[in-house]
């Protein structure tokens, strides 16, 4: 009898990985992600996630991922999820944004940004000079950049949402 | 009869084992599609750090080779295009920014990082906001796919005999410098004479069209604009362009094929040609 208990547990030691294995983890990292009732960008949308939630992907059919949401069979385009978190990005220090327009700045302050920034200040100086370089024009780029919400507004204006 | 229990239990086991095992290998593999990523050595925050550090560099060096164009109206445009598509791609750890180069040239780059340029000669021969987007698209999964930080192998960490970026941008002295440059000239080759690998240009193009699709704009912008640029006389400003991507042919049939694959003809985004009208023309 004894024997026949481990028997049978060892048996279901088996089984049990073979029932288990299905399900894999997703993380959005897209801010909003469209949940579709079919794979496919034309079906109708049965839900929204957000980034940093995670879904269980049951199957994959090409460029969507099929999961559970909300007790629903739905599907996500695989473009907007990853097997991790959504990572925070650290801004660069734009440590020499004024050396188009001559600006002076702190000795010191200068020294250590291009100590670890892999080239110098003097080296970007020189390299502005000789209009190898703009760095003016990327403080300018760093300027114009619009936050999500501004281009999510803007997009959503534009479907009509 | 308990002689042969143990017999019937091995049996089992075996039976068991055998029907086991190929699910077992199609769930791997299929783990394996869902994270492809993590069969390779995982991304470190150093790595991004990395990446967007040089990435600035490169911008600076293109933002050298040709002017910016400050026209507010035209640069907030296009910002909100490009941040549109990129908030929906799967890099969020990136803060994408967008120019437009003063240029006859027609072209668009991808600095890594998030440093995304076209010119204002591909802007002239669009036709709609979509297609702005496409193109956008395009660059921004060169970003998201990190293929010139791969081509230079830029890491955060020494992990291999590949000499990391990082390593570099943490290091002093005359040799990391040098080392260093040669690693943004080398990423402005890729940029203006060698072009990516191809199957690099067409993973963007079929990335870029399936933001696109998932963005909301019509996902057969970029396609429409490539099949225009086949057509456009062959000219000094179709020299780069035509020197660093696949042919024309190659390009449009990968697009044929996606299309047929996803059902694109049947999703009826917009094109949004009016507003796009307003902010360029």
């Amino acid at each position: 009898m004894a024997l026949m208990k481990i028997y049978i547990s060892l048996i279901s030691l088996f089984l049990f990985p073979g029932i288990a294995h299905a399900d894999v983890t997703v993380y959005v990292q897209s801010l909003q992600a469209k949940i579709m009732q079919q794979p496919d960008f034309s079906a109708s949308v049965i839900g929204t996630a957000k980034r940093g939630d995670t879904l269980s992907v049951t199957a994959r059919k090409g460029a969507w991922y099929q999961i559970q949401f909300a007790e629903k069979i739905g599907y996500i385009a695989a473009l907007l999820v990853a097997d991790h978190p959504p990572r925070n990005g650290k801004r660069a220090i734009n440590a020499d944004a004024n050396i188009g327009n001559n600006a002076r700045r702190r000795a010191s302050a200068v020294a250590t940004a291009g100590a670890t920034r892999g080239l110098t200040s003097d080296d970007r100086k020189r390299a502005s000079q000789n209009g190898v370089a703009d760095y003016s024009a990327l403080n300018f780029m760093d300027k114009a950049a619009v936050s999500e919400i501004q281009a999510e507004d803007f997009l959503k204006k534009g479907l009509g949402e | 009869m308990r002689s042969l229990c143990p017999i019937a239990f091995a049996g089992i086991l075996i039976v068991i084992f055998f029907l086991m095992a190929q699910p077992l290998q199609s769930a791997n593999e299929f783990r394996a599609r869902v994270s492809k990523k993590s069969f390779a050595r995982e991304v470190t925050q150093a790595d991004v750090e990395a990446e967007i550090e040089f990435g600035r560099e490169v911008a600076a060096r293109i933002l050298g080779q040709y002017k910016v164009v400050r026209d507010k109206k035209i640069t907030t445009y296009v910002n909100l295009v490009g941040k549109a598509v990129a908030i929906h791609c799967n890099r969020p750890e990136l803060d994408f920014k967008f120019a437009v180069l003063n240029t006859s040239s027609i072209n668009a780059y991808a600095a890594p990082g998030g440093y995304i340029f076209v010119t204002a000669g591909a802007v002239k021969i669009m036709k709609d906001e979509a297609e702005l987007a496409g193109v956008l698209a395009h660059e921004i999964a060169h970003s998201t796919e990190r293929h010139i930080v791969k081509e230079l192998g830029i890491k955060g960490e020494e992990s291999s005999a590949q000499a990391g970026i990082a390593h570099l941008l943490g290091a002093m002295g005359d040799p990391a410098r040098m080392a260093f440059k040669q690693a943004v000239d080398k990423a402005m080759d890729i940029l203006f004479t060698t072009g990516y690998q191809q199957q690099d240009e067409f993973e963007a193009d079929r990335s870029g069209t399936l933001l696109l699709a998932s963005t909301g704009y019509d996902p057969l912008a970029l396609e429409r604009y490539i099949a225009r640029l086949s057509a456009q006389p062959i000219s000094a400003d179709m020299k780069i362009i035509n020197d660093t991507h696949p042919s024309y042919d190659k390009r449009q049939a990968a697009f044929r094929a996606l299309a047929a694959e996803y059902h694109l003809d049947t999703v009826k985004h917009p094109a949004l040609q009016e507003r796009f009208a307003a902010y360029v023309n």
